[in-house]
């Protein structure tokens, strides 16, 4: 049984022809090192929108990385890239931009030698290759500095010229291992920007990053690997409605929390109240959508003034915690 | 500064003026697939069945952190130095200091034991009285200046080996582990960096060296029963040859070191450095075989050496040009090594932009 | 756990070059006028800043000419013209005296990796002059305080990149620093080992006493460690001070909307509220106590799930980004990354610094 994510959301702008065969399938892939798994029976299709990888080091987000990048053969099961299997042959590779986590680049080569170079493997002719490369790069903000040596670039530089070179052949899947570090919050918002637009074209976006608040700003649709094994696929608050061990809370702060309290506990999704701090209380319950649905009316009806509401572990911190156990 | 003096003000600075706030409007984000907040639809995800689900993880105070000051005293720079020739010299002998492979510890026991061969034969000539195996190997002009200079086999295999081993990644693994970063974020000095590291090498070379030559020396008189008249004459020799052995030692250091700064790698600079002794060496014996000339030697490091230590030895001399032009040769050799090896020292980074 | 050995003891702090005690008002970095330029290229320009005891983020885009300004503070580099002075040492002449009272952590990987970590913690400590059995015994002390005891004794080729960074931080804080200077410091963990690692940063100014400079992108780090800032671009100082005296951005309330949110958006605009609006999140302008209760008066009329209000707090992010955006950068679209013959938008806007008085 495969789960399917199909990306829904908002599309502004340009939309690509919806692809009848997904951008990454794969079908109950394993990869073994010797005895250590490394991935352990995965299946999953991606196939538009942005998608963020996540699990614990040593989950074996590198290895699903490296087996899609065609650089490992799957153990057992089969991995298809626009339906073509990526080992040893790099057809759907003219589709693809990649930024691994690694930093193999050319020193000796100017950043614009190496994106032109690149661009050129492509199939583009050097003249197109070389305006395609200037004009990713002036993307990147590196125009200053493309006739620079990549070797004297400094951390922040160089992963943006990893970025470029991803882009420059405009591609429809884009893999993306920790693009953002070493940038600065300016490349970084404009990087994530330009993420959530090339999903919200149609085209697939992959991205792995350990830094849990800026997948949140990217994407809502996410998959969690944890030692070899998928763990969830989806949308993340809908994986937090299935994690039913862990019921739901609403905090609210108002400066009446007991009197507001008293308000919900008749409510009939709510199975309990406490107050873990003056001008705080916290609403359990088992069904989050029923409640919110109500909430604003109740709000409203009680008469009492709520100046912030939250749902404290509606977020991919609590559900990494609440799934791995926190980590290895 | 007002911002000080005035305690009303806000403490900030923005675009030069004092007190100044930055004000605008932030960003508006909307995370991908989080939809338009119109939908009524519910979005979809699914959990792999059988995923266990743990509650609340402790990433638990499993210890108490507690900073600690200290409140020692720091040492001047000749005991900064000596923590550099330490961690180098004494890593062939235990651990806890630079790590050498075990192959190379081994190779350099072995060495050892080689350049104590003279002494060896010297010894069994003593032991069986063997007075004409003695006129062969018991101390003389020729033994004293073989035992440091002889082409084969100590400076054929045995040393260059051994030098090779010991500068392969002297100063290339700070580059490559980027180490640099520690040492020179420290108050060190990049000369005394460099001196010690130079140091730690030629202490080794010259034990193998030039140490043995005066185990060999004092083993073999003391084995012989000569006395005191014997050792007097046979002293300035010895010191000559001392002294080649040195500047032997030196050379080998100052090349290898520089080689070392030049790469990133351990085996480029030990394979260079025994291209530069024996291949020149050997280009320099060809032509002189195929053309009778000898003035290439100049440029081989070894045959400069040779030469400079059989004027100091008085030993007869295989080169056809003056000794003091091998020595200038050395000079050069030898500066233009050092002269690599500061600037590439100097320009080791502690941060990267 | 607390404990004592012969002559360390907890609490006492010692602040200052020369051993006294010091008014927490101390800068332990001030610059005046600080140039340093590579011919024609001016990596620092006219310099000027005051950084005190404690916490202090040190920002700013890529080239801002940070790592230059970290190396004429560790007095590594001589500069072109100008004043510098760390914990009272002239960055120009005393270089050494800083390098002693300092502790580094640098960006890239810096350990060897075939030795122990406690033996090269010791070998970090002796390389500063402290005789080899302080240098042991303190560095089991550090390893102990950054979470590696059990660790100690395996080589460093052996560990994740947070026990790395973990003995990159005991190295620097062996021979216990009145200022530690960190480049990045937890670029390449994972979320556990970067909240360790923010942990005990705090608790080393905190607790501890000593200041920090912490140069980092990353803006959460900043704000969760430090209090002030200092921010560079171009070599030059573009803003320094307490983070919470910088933001003076426009007071609004943030909500994420499910389900009616285009009646939500109007109700409130009716109601005379300004509202922004990007697909679920929305922020209006907060008049006065009374929005919240509007906010959910109207949602309440208009079918909406509030799933979350809070007045939205700046961030230093946001920060940053509006602070480039006042100097004529632009968060950039991917329509600038596909148009042909693209013009750049960013522009630098030239700024004048005032005279003040």
């Amino acid at each position: 049984m495969m789960p399917d994510i199909a990306q829904t959301g908002q599309v502004a702008g340009e939309r690509l022809p919806q692809a009848e065969v997904p951008a990454v399938m794969l079908e109950q892939v394993s990869k073994w090192y010797g005895n250590i798994i490394g991935m352990n029976d995965i299946s999953l299709a991606i196939s538009g929108g942005v998608t963020g990888l996540l699990g614990p080091n040593g989950a074996g987000k590198s290895t699903l990385f490296k087996i899609l990048a065609g650089k490992l053969k799957p153990s057992q099961g089969t991995v298809r890239l626009f339906g073509i299997d990526p080992w040893k042959n790099t057809a759907p590779f003219a589709r693809i931009g990649y930024v691994s986590e690694n930093d193999a680049l050319y020193d000796w080569m100017t950043a614009l030698e190496f994106v032109t170079t690149l661009a050129r493997l492509y199939g583009y002719t050097r003249e197109e290759a070389r305006v395609k490369a200037e004009r990713v790069l002036e993307f990147v903000d590196l125009k200053d500095v493309m006739h620079k040596e990549i070797g004297k670039f400094s951390k922040g530089m160089r992963q943006r010229v990893k970025i470029a070179h991803a882009l420059v052949n405009d591609p429809e899947l884009i893999i993306l291992d920790e693009p953002l570090q070493g940038c600065d919050p300016l490349a970084r918002t404009t990087i994530m920007n330009v993420i959530r637009e090339l999903g919200a074209m149609g085209r697939t976006v992959i991205i792995s990053s350990h830094i849990l608040e800026e997948i949140e700003r990217i994407t809502e649709q996410i998959v969690i690997l944890n030692h070899g094994r998928l763990l969830a696929l989806g949308n993340v608050h809908a994986i937090r409605d299935m994690l039913d061990a862990h019921p739901h809370s609403i905090a609210l702060s108002t400066d009446r929390p007991r009197e507001l309290g008293k308000a919900f506990l008749d409510h009939k999704e709510v199975f309990g109240v406490h107050f873990p701090e003056e001008g705080k209380l916290i609403i359990r319950t088992h069904n989050l959508g029923a409640l919110h649905a109500d909430l604003p009316q109740l709000i409203t009806d009680s008469g009492f003034s709520v100046t912030a509401i939250d749902n404290p572990d509606d977020n991919l911190e609590s559900i990494l915690t609440y799934l791995t156990g926190g980590g290895d | 500064m007002e911002a000080d003096e005035n305690p009303n003000l806000p403490d900030a600075e923005f675009l030069g003026q004092t007190g100044a706030k930055v004000e605008g409007q932030t960003r508006l984000e909307a995370a991908y697939g989080s939809g338009d907040g119109d939908e009524q639809s519910i979005p979809s995800a699914s959990v792999a069945g059988g995923t266990k689900q743990h509650e609340q993880a402790h990433l638990g105070t499993v210890f108490d952190q507690s900073y600690q000051s200290w409140g020692g005293s720091l040492n001047p720079r000749w005991a900064r130095n000596w923590a550099i020739l330490r961690h180098h010299v004494y890593g062939l002998f235990s651990t806890g200091h630079r790590p050498y492979g075990i192959a190379t510890k081994l190779i350099l026991f072995a060495a050892f034991l080689i350049s104590l061969g003279d002494l060896g034969m010297s010894f069994i000539s003593a032991i069986f009285s063997e007075t004409e195996m003695h006129r062969v190997f018991g101390v003389s002009k020729d033994n004293l200046y073989g035992h440091v200079l002889g082409f084969w086999p100590r400076n054929a295999i045995c040393f260059p080996i051994i030098a090779a081993l010991l500068i392969g990644g002297i100063i290339s693994e700070d580059r490559t582990h980027g180490t640099s970063a520690i040492y020179f974020s420290r108050p060190l000095n990049r000369i005394d960096y460099t001196a010690m590291k130079f140091l730690s090498v030629a202490i080794v070379l010259f034990m193998l060296i030039v140490g043995t030559l005066g185990i060999y020396y004092t083993g073999d008189i003391l084995m012989q029963g000569e006395g005191w008249a014997f050792f007097l004459d046979t002293l300035p020799i010895f010191l000559g040859a001392a002294l080649a052995g040195t500047i032997l030692v030196f050379t080998y250091s100052s090349i290898g070191l520089a080689l070392s700064s030049v790469s990133r790698g351990k085996f480029f600079p030990a394979v260079a450095l025994l291209g530069i002794f024996l291949g020149m060496k050997l280009i320099a014996f060809l032509i002189y075989v195929l053309f009778e000339r000898s003035v290439l030697y100049l440029l081989s490091p070894y045959d400069c050496v040779a030469h400079v230590g059989q004027a100091l030895v008085g030993t007869t001399s295989t080169y056809d040009h003056p000794w003091t032009w091998s020595l200038m040769s050395l000079v050069v050799i030898n500066a233009i090594a050092l002269y690599i090896l500061a600037s590439r020292v100097s320009s080791m980074e502690v941060t990267r932009e | 756990m607390a404990y004592e050995t012969n002559n360390h003891t907890i609490k006492d702090r010692i602040y200052g070059a020369k051993g006294g005690e010091v008014v927490s008002d101390q800068y332990v970095i001030e610059t005046n006028d600080l140039v340093k330029s590579y011919g024609p290229h001016i990596a620092l320009d006219s310099l000027s800043l005051k950084v005190k005891a404690g916490a202090t983020g040190l920002l700013g885009p890529n080239g801002a000419g940070k790592s230059t300004l970290i190396k004429t503070l560790l007095g590594l580099i001589g500069v072109t013209s100008g004043e510098g002075k760390v914990l009272g040492f002239n960055i120009r002449t005393e270089g050494e005296n800083i390098r002693s009272k300092i502790g580094y952590l640098p960006e890239y990987e810096c350990l060897n990796p075939g030795l122990e970590a406690i033996h090269q913690v010791a070998y970090s400590g002796e390389l500063i002059g402290m005789n080899p059995t302080s240098a042991m015994q303190r560095a089991h002390e550090v390893l102990e305080y950054v979470g590696m005891r059990d660790q100690r004794y395996r080589k460093i080729e052996t560990f994740s990149t947070g026990m790395a960074q973990a003995t990159k931080l005991a190295c620097s804080i062996i021979h216990d620093p009145e200022l530690i200077i960190t480049d990045e410091p937890s670029n390449g963990l994972d979320s556990r080992a970067r909240e360790f690692m923010l942990k005990t940063l705090q608790q080393i100014v905190g607790e501890g006493g000593r200041s920090l400079l912490m140069a980092s992108h990353l803006m959460g780090d900043v704000e969760k460690v430090c209090d002030r800032i200092v921010m560079l671009h171009k070599g030059r100082l573009i803003a320094q001070g307490r983070i919470e005296d910088l933001k003076s951005i426009e007071q609004e309330i943030e909500i994420h909307v499910w389900g009616h949110a285009s009646e939500l958006e109007r109700e409130l605009q009716n109601s005379g509220y300004e509202v922004r609006r990007t697909g679920r999140v929305m922020r209006v302008v907060r008049q006065d106590e009374s929005t919240y209760a509007a906010i959910i008066e109207s949602a309440a009329k208009s079918g909406a799930q509030l799933r979350r209000m809070n007045d939205h707090e700046p961030s230093l992010e946001d920060l940053f980004i509006v602070i480039m955006e006042r100097l004529g950068y632009s968060v950039k679209s991917s329509a600038e990354l596909f148009q042909v013959g693209g013009s750049g938008s960013k522009v630098d806007a030239p700024f004048e610094l005032k005279e003040v008085g």
